[in-house]
């Protein structure tokens, strides 16, 4: 049994010896050690391990609060109080939960229900079994609480809705989801996800989630066998450990809640979107998707019956129509279909074409939607009256792909990198894309409609309003943004977003987008353009009225709403102002998208609610400047409006 | 002779079925209603055929072969998992291919004993060693050190350099003052980096509560505490099993993975505690034997890494569930949840079986 000749060269053999004497030695001392613990002190310990009781108690974080772009609290907190059950001192659990069903009128199933989901956690965690007690179900309980041993009441801090809370652009709060439980726990594991725990289900408190939400704290305590605070383990210094709740980042978006606020009441009613945003740097000004909902209902707990009413709702109010609502643009398009065409030299802007009510082509005829026609149009009068005639004969000249270019040169049918509730691309129709979806080809006959912005072309309301932003800043595209920047509870800034251009149109020149700024100013501003009800006092507008027919049946499955009503068009209004201040002079851009609203199209419908927000715009830039609004705002520190006190 | 010679793997295979069991049995009053039990079993069953396969079935010279590609491998997916984790934004140790996930690092532990035994093994007609000789193998360990620890996973990180370093001890090397101010600045050099710059502050935190325990309020002492009580009040006989109060009504913290060893010192007290330190005990010392009776350099620095391995992995689990270690990370074989982990050990008992079975077949053609 001697070892390898060959080995012995590299390998000291004495050091097996030493190994061996190491190995015994470090066995002997870890029995010794184990001897000390269990047979020495055992008494000692097993006397703490049958007195140790001791209680976790969560300290609630509070969620970021949300700002306005002028410091004004847009979503704060308040205290609610949760029903809440101890496992390891609920002796009798079926009894217990039976005298809270009485007591509370809950049915005992869905009690038990949320007892059962806390079951893997630790005995001597609370389980949450009831949400938002009223002050009256509070003191049933209370005044009850010696028939029900390890129930008891926690207050948390809660998110304290308004009347005018707008819960598209906010979100709203819902139980965290399983699979949302095992990705955010692994994404942030130092945030400690638990069941039951209420997470951002949607717009900005689910996109900042992750700031928002802070980290819950905890405090020892230990207690005896009653359940009273006792102090044996403190006695032998070890320090029960504690960990403050550090609360969450608030976030100062780019949002004016007062024009926000605007313009949802005047919204009230029709259905549909409003984007508002600066041309300057992409900040989102208003952002409106109608119907809503009330986030509340989802804090609490919500009914079945309630959730399927709201997803049964033909109108979708859960659905953002902002980022995710996708239209036929109808004749706010043209100004693509018009500097296109400039761009390409197709016509100058003393081009005519006549319009005679219809164009034929072919077999077909293209028919103007004034069928009297509008005689001999240049382009400014064009877009002026909105004539198809003109814009049929442009496109069929441009052709699918070179529209599609211009198109695309504005950052359309793509996402703009929005980031909030499912944002759509849109779409572009391409030859390509024809290619992809159908046999056929594009025939001559399809283009006409699509010069209208008709036929298979999408946009978003967002991406309306980014397009006439581009056109009033002279062809810059930005990358719409809500949130200016999120501060840390200590106060520090963890985060800033910086206005982030997307592209430049370098396919349109830049007094092509001047004069485009005119005749659009002209459409508002000048007698006889369709858009005269956008005008405001002392400012010029600019912009173009839109009515998009709902062609097709198809797309509206929803047998619950009148057919009749969803044949009706939607009234689009793009707009921005002012409209005589170059590229650099703009302030506001607008889309207005308003479905079913036939009472006139976009020069009816659509155009007299962006001149409410453009005028409200203005009223408010002027009460601010003469420092009119301050004495309205909340009590906050960070308050802009502060500084001038 | 032939009887006489496969004593060590008859040895080991009880042994670690030995430890097997305990373990499982364990791990199912530790969670019983969770799924953890269910999925080590799955882990076991793969496990134990790596230990079959690679004690019966893969020829030493195979893993002689292909231990550099295999070091090659690893060391690309810790590099993998560490590109993965950052875009993850937390602690990434795991790597996924389809539904299938494994821990990198674990294995690493086997390919760094892998590629210090293959590198003496290309020199080992050198006739001493030297501090320039030895250049490569010491870049490799801290290579994979810094891989791991950069996860983080300071105690897996720590037992790879560990390991190699256990390695180097039994090799002939010239112990001149350069080499032994190398090591002493080396170690120095990297505890004081190492704390100043990687050591996140929940870290420094283990290590100064192991100095004192009522330093620290925020969570460690605590942790220590409620391993100290649950170890202390299993006395001679333990509570039984199942029975444990410490583990049942939840007061031990990790009691899947770091502390498993608590929820049984708990419940199986002192005298069972012993015999599980004994068989690990003993599986280090029959690996050194097995090192010793080996047919060549490679197998025999692979059987004393493998002992290492195992040896070490024990010692600091033990030591920190007892109270006189710090709280690091670090799965106690065959008891600790994990797949990956039981996997590994499972291939290197697997490993060292073979290594003495090669050597006793050797001995009977010699005879």
């Amino acid at each position: 049994m001697g070892s390898h000749p060959r080995q012995d060269k590299l390998i000291i053999p004495i050091r097996y010896l030493w190994a061996s004497a190491l190995i015994i030695a470090v066995v002997v001392i870890l029995i010794i050690r184990l001897w000390y613990l269990q047979i020495y002190r055992g008494d000692y310990y097993r006397g703490i391990s049958e007195n140790n009781r001791i209680r976790k108690i969560e300290i609630p974080a509070p969620r970021g609060m949300i700002f306005d772009r002028h410091g004004k609290l847009t979503l704060g907190n308040r205290p609610f109080f949760d029903l809440v059950a101890i496992p390891q001192y609920l002796n009798h659990e079926e009894q217990t939960l039976a005298i809270v069903s009485q007591l509370l009128h809950e049915p005992l199933e869905n009690l038990t229900r949320m007892f059962r989901q806390g079951q893997w956690r630790p005995k001597f965690l609370p389980t949450i079994l009831k949400r938002n007690l009223s002050l009256h179900e509070v003191s049933l309980i209370e005044s009850n609480k010696v028939f029900l041993p390890g129930v008891e009441i926690n207050v948390a801090p809660r998110r304290d809705y308004q009347e005018d809370t707008s819960a598209h652009l906010l979100g709203y709060m819902g139980e965290i989801s399983s699979e949302a439980l095992k990705k955010l726990g692994e994404e942030h594991p130092e945030q400690e996800y638990l069941p039951g725990d209420l997470v951002g289900k949607q717009g900005l408190e689910l996109r900042w989630e992750h700031y928002l939400r802070g980290r819950r704290g905890y405090r020892f305590v230990q207690v005896d066998a009653m359940g009273r605070q006792s102090t044996g383990i403190e006695a032998e210094q070890w320090r029960l450990p504690t960990q403050e709740a550090s609360p969450g980042s608030d976030l100062n978006l780019t949002i004016d809640i007062d024009l926000q606020n605007i313009a949802r009441r005047e919204f009230q009613g029709k259905y549909g979107a409003i984007v508002a945003m600066n041309p300057q740097n992409g900040e989102i000004l208003a952002l409106v998707s109608s119907p809503d909902f009330k986030p509340t209902i989802y804090q609490d707990k919500l009914s079945y019956d309630k959730w399927h009413a709201l997803l049964a709702d033909p109108y979708k109010p859960l659905f953002d129509k902002t980022t995710g609502g996708t239209f036929a643009p109808g004749s706010v398009y043209k100004p693509i279909i018009a500097l296109a065409a400039l761009s390409e030299g197709i016509i100058t802007p003393h081009s005519t074409h006549f319009c005679g009510g219809g164009m034929s082509l072919g077999n077909q005829v293209f028919h103007c939607y004034e069928r009297k026609g509008h005689g001999s149009v240049d382009l400014k009068r064009a877009l002026m009256v909105s004539c198809d005639v003109f814009f049929y004969k442009i496109g069929l000249e441009l052709g699918v792909e070179r529209i599609a270019k211009y198109a695309k040169a504005f950052g359309l049918g793509e996402k703009l990198g929005f980031q909030l509730n499912r944002e759509m691309p849109g779409l572009i129709p391409t030859i390509a894309w024809k290619k992809t979806v159908s046999r056929s080809p594009w025939s001559l006959g399809d283009i006409p409609n699509l010069a209208i912005g008709q036929g298979e072309n999408l946009l978003t309301p967002l991406q309306i309003a980014s397009l006439y932003a581009s056109i009033a800043n002279g062809g810059k595209v930005w990358r719409p943004f809500l949130v200016k920047k999120i501060i840390s509870h200590l106060g520090e800034t963890i985060f800033e977003q910086k206005p982030e251009l997307l592209r430049a149109i370098t396919e349109i020149s830049p007094e092509h987008f001047q004069m485009m700024r005119e005749d659009l100013m002209a459409v508002v501003m000048a007698e006889g353009g369709l858009g005269r009800r956008a005008r405001v006092e002392h400012f010029t507008v600019g912009g173009k009225t839109g009515s998009a027919q709902v062609v097709s049946l198809k797309k509206n499955r929803n047998r619950l709403t009148a057919v009749s009503m969803k044949w009706q068009e939607h009234a689009l209004f793009g707009a921005f102002s002012p409209a005589d201040a170059g590229p650099e002079g703009a302030e506001i851009a607008l889309a207005v998208v308003s479905e079913n609203d036939s009472k006139g199209g976009g020069a009816v419908s659509a155009a007299p609610i962006a001149q409410k927000i453009i005028a409200a715009y203005w009223e408010l830039k002027a009460a601010r400047s003469k420092g009119q609004l301050l004495g309205k705002l909340p009590e906050n520190k960070r308050a802009e409006g502060k500084v001038h006190d | 002779m032939t009887k006489v010679s496969y004593v060590y793997v008859y040895c080991l295979s009880i042994m670690m079925l030995m430890l097997i069991g305990l373990g499982l049995a364990n791990l199912y009053s530790a969670g019983a209603d969770s799924g953890v039990f269910a999925t080590q079993l799955r882990s076991l069953l793969v496990g134990m055929l790596a230990f079959v396969i690679f004690a019966w079935f893969i020829p030493l010279r195979l893993v002689n072969n292909y231990a550099y590609p295999a070091c090659f491998a690893i060391s690309l997916s810790l590099v993998l998992v560490l590109m993965l984790g950052q875009s993850g934004g937390g602690a990434q140790r795991w790597l996924g291919v389809g539904s299938l996930r494994f821990q990198p690092s674990e294995f690493a532990k086997l390919t760094v004993v892998f590629g210090v035994a293959k590198f003496f093994y290309l020199q080992r007609s050198l006739p001493l060693f030297t501090l320039s000789h030895l250049r490569p193998v010491l870049l490799f360990a801290l290579g994979t050190f810094v891989l791991i620890f950069k996860q983080p996973d300071f105690g897996t990180a720590g037992v790879c350099l560990l390991i190699a370093f256990a390695q180097l001890a039994f090799v002939r090397i010239r112990i001149g003052w350069k080499l032994i101010t190398a090591i002493l600045v080396l170690l120095v050099g990297t505890a004081v980096v190492g704390w100043e710059f990687f050591l996140h502050d929940y870290q420094k935190l283990r290590v100064l509560n192991l100095l004192d325990p009522s330093l620290d309020p925020s969570g460690s002492s605590y942790n220590i505490l409620q391993s100290l009580v649950a170890v202390g009040s299993g006395k001679q006989f333990g509570k039984g099993f199942l029975q444990g109060t410490q583990t049942q009504l939840q007061f031990l913290p990790a009691r899947h993975t770091d502390f498993i060893f608590s929820v049984f010192a708990e419940e199986h007290g002192f005298w069972v505690c012993c015999l599980v330190f004994v068989l690990f005990g003993g599986i280090a010392l029959i690996a050194l034997e097995i090192a010793r009776e080996a047919r060549d350099v490679f197998s025999s620095l692979v059987a004393i890494g493998i002992g290492a391995f195992l040896f070490i992995e024990f010692t600091i689990n033990a030591a920190m569930i007892l109270g006189i270690f710090p709280v690091v990370g670090m799965p106690m074989p065959f008891f600790s949840f994990g797949g990956t982990a039981l996997l590994t050990s499972c291939v290197a008992l697997g490993i060292l079986a073979a290594i003495s079975r090669e050597s006793a077949k050797g001995q009977r053609k010699r005879n």
